[in-house]
This record gives structure tokens, C-alpha cells and sequence, in this order.
């Protein structure tokens, strides 16, 4: 594979940006911290208000629904070439404010980048943009014991896809509902019922993605894309948490077995490509060894499926990781 | 006949009268005459109203038809008055709030005790004067014949509900009542009433502790008592015929006790909290001070909710368990941010919440002290 040197710029480019805002971030969260926290909106240094505004994300492409971290894997081997994994996502916020009755909007500037070298299909794209997130008041029942929330994601962004040398200009939106009640199954939170030995977290989550490739090395692949697309997700835990029986309210994990399935159809191609439906599902287990002061888990996920907004060609691999959560 | 002229007089059950009394005595000797200047009447007179919007409401007896007329007519307080009723009507199946034993609805509707009475705003919720369960508003069988009167009885009852008192004993109302007879009388069928019990719910109340408008005998919260109870009969300015609807000045003073300007019921919000945080300073057992949210318990609440566990126990919720566990996914955080903003704006200045603060909450503990820095 051969890269331009604009590309391997950008890459230093962000993980110069990320690994020193992750640090801080990590130094943000700390306990002793705590007051500079609590006049986190009051007028601050421009550094610390900047530093309080950034977020770090997998991806922003499921910002409302999952708390992934930063994902970065490397591989040294002794004679073969080195490969790696990076998943990130940097935001930076700078706007919250309503704008309706009714309606908030929070807006961010977004960088993402995804590179993946340890699969066959390898993939590598980054993307710069423009994110928003609106979302309704909080509606309640008659009987205040159910409340809901609608969240909108419109994202505007600049796209490159740097193995099929594609630039894209994307448009996406979802419509993340939240629910929250006394009954029923509630949405992008846990659902512990009865003895709350177990814990569910449901996502449900429509949108669409409007992609239009433009300057595509090969030219066929030039044209647009309109998808609609369903992610769903759904997450069963054991609660760790047992004795005393009040304790088991904050639900601490042991295990968690997770499907995460998305499933994009290409209503409109005017590309010469025949993408139609493209499906991505990651299902896995995970286990809990220790969760006290940090969090330290071993999981197996299987993936299947492809991406085609972030570069990622159809194929299937396993991956095992072990995560260390402060 | 003049026993057919003695009507069923609208008064506590003598256990609820011995309640108020041990309260009152506690009060005496607990607290001083005053808290940060103000009379400690006006203080606890001023706390009786509701700063939950809606209040809640269940009926122990009656069925649904029952329940929506009574519904309907307490609706008409909603009009003048920031304040609604919730009476858990489940479309669907078209029913109302049910009581259950140990109910801890706001206001609790029986229909089996004598009389029809109800306590005044929120000793509803005082554990000492109505532990949860207890009927806090009573409408004499209306469960077995619906009185042609019956929405200005709901009306003048859900009044009570409401912490508005008897007009006829407003500080500045001169009923002429001719005592002599009214003990007399009322010692007889059917109220058997005692002295002292005449004294509690027909006697003019001190001025102190009331915020009042010109004596309204036309108030839906006056009483129409027959002509013979007045030393100069229908001719006292307390003689009134049954008043059915609110009068003008019962929606001026419903509109002043619940208003709709919203920095108004912020400063009203803002003013209690401070009273309450005084009385706590002084009461060993604040009896309803401590059941009424406080601001911890609220946050604990809007925690629970975001966690997708609203129907939890807020006090099982320490201040040592931690958010990242509570909350599994952004969208939980930003509704627990919008949620908590929303709790902040009910008190002036410097109300505000932002997601980023709350992801920067490692505890519950925390999440509280934050809420706190804001009111």
C-alpha cells in the first residue's frame, strides 16, 4: 500500500492532537479537580475552557448512543511489516444554546479518523466537519413515570478515502430516542427490571446518509449516494453488585454480551458501484475482572460486514482485546 | 323544624385536630417567634403551598365516572392558578389514580369518613399530621349519591387542597356569630361537636401567618351557614347563599398564590428554600420539611430517571456510587444535564447546567454539590 505524503502528515497531524487532549482529559476527570469543574461555565482561561469543550470519541458517527473509547492497536513484528488499528474521533464544542421553545442545539467541529492495516481489506479514512445535535425537551407522561427525549444528529462533513482515493462531501442524520420509564423497555439506557441481577441497554436509532463523491481517482466511483440506515444495539450485563439488595441500583458489570448491528440500504447510487444493502454487525462477550479503582475486561468480538461511509470493505475478523477503564 | 337547619359542618376528624395541636406545641417549643425577620406564621403558612406542579392525586373508593366529575371540577382551579391536578388518568383503560395502602399521592380523595374536609396544601405530605396512606380530602359518600352541589363542594375542597383556608375566618372577616348557639347546636346531632372544635373550624385566625384579601363572602372558600347562626341573621356580612363558583378575588388570590410569571415562582422557589434550610437549622423532626424533596433528593431522582430506573428509591442512591456506572450512554448524560437544568431554572441567577459538567460528576455526591453551586 502506498500512501501520499499529505496523508501520513495528517495522521501525525491528529495523534498529535489526540494523545496530549486525552491526557488532559484524563487529568480533568480527576477528584482534587472537582471545584475547577464546578465553574466549569464561568469565565475561564481560553486553554482550560478549550480543554473542557474537546471530546474524545471512537466515533461521532454513534456519539449519542455508545461511550467507545479511543481505539489504538499496534503490531511490531520482527520480519514483517508493522500494522496497526486506530479508531478516533475528536470534537470540539462550541455552541449550546436553544432555538426554539422546545429545542435545544448543541454544535461541535468534528475530526475523525479510522485506519485499520491488521485486516485483509485495509482500510484508511479521515474526515473533518461539522456536527450539531439538536434535541426536544423532556416529555412526560400524564403520570410523570415515563419520559422521553428525541435527539437529532445532523452532521455535515468532508470525507477522504485515502486506499480508494475518494473524497465525498456527507450529510448524515439520526434520530436517537431516549425513554425512560417505570415500565416497558426503555432506549439509549438501562433497563433493570425485578431483582436488577441483569442489565439491558436497547438502541434503536433510524437516520439516512447522503454521500456525494467528487475528484475520485477512478471516476466511476464519482456520483451520489442516498442510504437510509437502522442502527440497533443491544447490550445484556450481570450486575456484580449483590449484597446488600440496595446496592444492586448502580448497576456494576461482571459479564456483558453485546450485538451491535447496523443495516444501510442505498436507495439512490449514481455511482457505477453496486452497493445496494451493507450491513456491519459486531457481537461479543466480555468479561469483567476487576472494576475497582479502574476497570480491567477481556473480550472476544466477532465482526462481520461493511462501512462504506468509513472505508470499511466487506470481510469478517475476530478481535480480542483487553480494556483498562479509569 | 330547626334541627333540619343544622347542616353536616365541615370539619377535621378529632384525631387530625389532636395531630395539628401536638405540631403546633412542638413548633412552640422548638423554634423561635421568628426566622431571619419574618413571623414564624407566615413562614409555615407560606410553605403550605405546593412548589410541585403537577400534584398528584388518587381516590380510594368510587369508580371512574365518579373520579372525572370530580376531576372536571377541580380542573377549574387550573385555569386561574399555576398549579394542576394530576389524577393519573390512564386513557387507555380510562381510569383514574387508584389508592393503594401506603399511597403517598400528593392529595388522597376518600369518600368513607364523616363529613366533607380536607387539609390545607402541603400538610397533605406531613407525615405527623396525615401519614402516607391517609385519606387528606374527604367527600362524604359521594361514592353512593353524588350531592346536586357537588362541583362547588369539590371546588371549595380541592380549595383547601390547594392551602387556601375558610374565607369566613379570614383576620379581617366579622362574622357575628352567636356562639351561645352555635356550641349548643353543634353539641347535637348530627356533628356532636366539642368547643374546642367549634373554636378550630369556625373561629376567626389571627392575622399573623395569612396572606389575605378584603373578607369575599363570596368566596367559593366561604362557608353558607343558615341565618340563625348570626346574632343579626341574614343581614351579617358573613350571611351568604351556597357560593358554586370561584368568585372574582378567589381568582386574583389563586393567580397571586400560583403564578404564571416564571421569575415569580422562581423568587417564591427560591425564598421557600431558604425558609426551609432556616427550619431545618432548628427542628429536630421537621415532620414535613423533611418530606418534602429537598434538593438532594431531587438530583438523586433525576439520576434514577436518566439511569432508566425512575421508578427507584432516590435514598437508595449514595453519594458514593459513580455515574460512569449509572449512566451507560451519552445521550443518558445529556439527559440528566437537560434534566437537572431544568431543576436549576426553577431557582433565579446563575441557573445553569452543561452536559460537560455533569461528565466531569464522578459521583453521585458530586452531581449533588454541583446542583447545589448553582441555587
Amino acid at each position: 500500500m502506498k500512501l501520499n505524503i499529505y496523508d501520513n502528515q495528517l495522521l501525525w497531524l491528529i495523534i498529535m492532537i489526540i494523545f496530549p487532549c486525552f491526557s488532559i482529559a484524563q487529568k480533568k476527570s480527576l477528584p482534587k479537580d472537582k471545584e475547577k469543574r464546578m465553574i466549569g461555565s464561568k469565565k475561564q482561561p481560553f486553554f482550560i475552557h478549550l480543554m473542557d469543550n474537546l471530546e474524545l470519541r471512537q466515533s461521532f458517527g454513534s456519539a449519542a448512543t455508545r461511550k467507545e473509547p479511543v481505539r489504538f492497536q499496534f503490531t511490531l513484528p520482527a520480519n514483517d511489516e508493522d500494522s496497526y488499528l486506530i479508531d478516533g474521533a475528536v470534537g470540539l464544542s462550541f455552541f449550546d444554546s436553544p432555538i426554539t421553545h422546545g429545542l435545544v442545539m448543541t454544535g461541535k467541529l468534528i475530526g475523525e479518523y479510522h485506519r485499520n492495516t491488521l485486516v485483509k481489506e485495509e482500510q484508511f479514512t479521515w474526515q473533518a466537519g461539522f456536527s450539531t445535535n439538536i434535541r426536544t425537551k423532556i416529555f412526560r407522561n400524564k403520570t410523570n413515570n415515563t419520559y422521553t427525549q428525541l435527539i437529532f444528529t445532523p452532521t455535515l462533513k468532508y470525507s477522504r478515502n485515502v486506499i480508494d482515493t475518494i473524497n465525498s462531501f456527507v450529510l448524515t442524520m439520526d434520530a436517537i430516542p431516549f425513554r425512560s420509564s417505570t415500565k416497558g423497555i426503555n432506549l439509549n439506557t438501562y433497563t433493570l427490571r425485578g431483582n436488577r441481577k441483569l442489565i439491558n441497554l436497547l438502541s434503536v436509532v433510524p437516520g439516512f446518509e447522503l454521500q456525494h463523491n467528487y475528484a475520485a481517482q477512478d471516476k466511476a466511483d464519482n456520483g451520489t449516494i442516498l442510504r437510509p440506515i437502522v442502527k440497533f444495539q443491544y447490550n445484556l450485563g450481570g450486575n456484580k453488585n449483590r449484597l446488600p439488595v440496595t446496592r444492586m441500583i448502580e448497576p456494576v458489570k461482571t459479564w456483558e454480551a453485546s450485538v451491535d448491528y447496523t443495516l444501510r440500504y442505498a436507495i439512490i447510487n449514481s455511482t457505477v458501484n453496486k452497493e445496494k444493502y451493507t450491513n456491519l454487525l459486531a457481537t461479543g462477550i466480555d468479561y469483567y475482572f476487576i472494576t475497582l479503582p479502574v476497570s480491567v475486561s477481556f473480550g472476544i468480538t466477532f465482526n462481520y460486514g461493511s462501512d462504506p461511509l468509513q472505508g470499511l470493505k466487506k470481510q469478517q475478523y475476530w478481535l480480542a482485546t483487553i480494556s483498562v477503564q479509569k | 323544624m330547626l334541627m333540619e337547619q343544622i347542616p353536616i359542618m365541615e370539619g377535621y376528624p378529632d384525631e387530625i385536630i389532636k395531630r395539628m395541636e401536638a405540631r403546633a406545641i412542638k413548633r412552640t417549643n422548638e423554634l423561635p417567634e421568628q426566622l431571619n425577620g419574618q413571623a414564624l406564621e407566615l413562614v409555615f403558612e407560606d410553605l403550605l403551598l405546593w412548589d410541585i406542579n403537577p400534584i398528584t392525586v388518587s381516590f380510594k373508593g368510587g369508580d371512574a365516572g365518579l373520579h372525572g366529575k370530580i376531576a372536571e371540577a377541580a380542573a377549574e382551579w387550573s385555569k386561574y392558578a399555576n398549579i394542576k391536578f394530576d389524577f393519573g388518568y390512564d386513557q387507555s383503560a380510562q381510569t383514574y389514580r387508584k389508592w393503594v395502602p401506603g399511597d403517598a399521592s400528593h392529595l388522597r380523595v376518600g369518600f368513607e369518613h364523616p363529613g366533607y374536609w380536607s387539609l390545607v396544601g402541603k400538610d397533605s405530605l406531613d407525615p405527623q399530621i396525615s401519614p402516607p396512606g391517609e385519606i387528606t380530602l374527604n367527600l362524604e359518600k359521594f361514592d353512593v349519591k353524588l350531592p346536586l352541589n357537588y362541583k362547588s363542594i369539590v371546588l371549595h375542597e380541592f380549595g383547601h387542597g390547594l392551602g387556601f383556608y375558610h374565607e369566613h375566618q379570614s383576620p379581617v372577616a366579622h362574622c357575628d356569630f352567636d356562639w351561645k348557639a352555635v356550641y349548643s347546636y353543634l353539641a347535637g346531632p348530627p356533628n356532636y361537636w366539642s368547643k374546642e372544635k367549634v373554636d378550630f373550624n369556625l373561629r376567626q385566625m389571627p392575622a399573623g401567618g395569612l396572606t389575605y384579601s378584603p373578607h369575599d363572602k363570596h368566596s367559593i372558600m366561604h362557608y353558607s351557614f343558615p341565618d340563625w347562626m348570626f346574632l343579626s341573621g341574614k343581614s351579617s356580612e358573613c350571611y351568604t347563599e351556597e357560593n358554586k363558583d370561584l368568585s372574582a378575588e378567589d381568582i386574583i388570590m389563586a393567580a397571586k398564590a400560583y403564578p404564571f410569571d416564571k421569575k415569580e415562582v422562581a423568587r417564591l422557589r427560591s425564598k421557600r428554600t431558604l425558609q426551609l434550610e432556616l427550619l431545618q437549622k432548628h427542628l429536630s423532626q421537621p415532620g414535613f420539611l423533611k418530606e418534602k424533596t429537598s434538593i438532594a433528593d431531587q438530583v438523586r431522582r433525576d439520576i434514577l430517571i436518566a439511569s432508566g430506573q425512575a421508578g427507584g428509591d432516590p435514598n437508595q442512591l449514595t453519594e458514593d456510587m459513580k455515574i460512569k456506572n449509572l449512566l451507560p450512554t451519552p445521550s443518558a448524560y445529556q439527559f440528566l444535564a437537560d434534566l437537572l437544568n431544568e431543576l436549576v431554572k426553577e431557582y433565579p441567577e446563575n441557573s445553569e447546567i452543561k452536559l460537560a459538567e455533569i461528565e466531569g460528576c464522578i459521583t453521585v455526591g458530586e452531581c449533588i454539590e454541583l446542583v447545589k453551586s448553582r441555587l
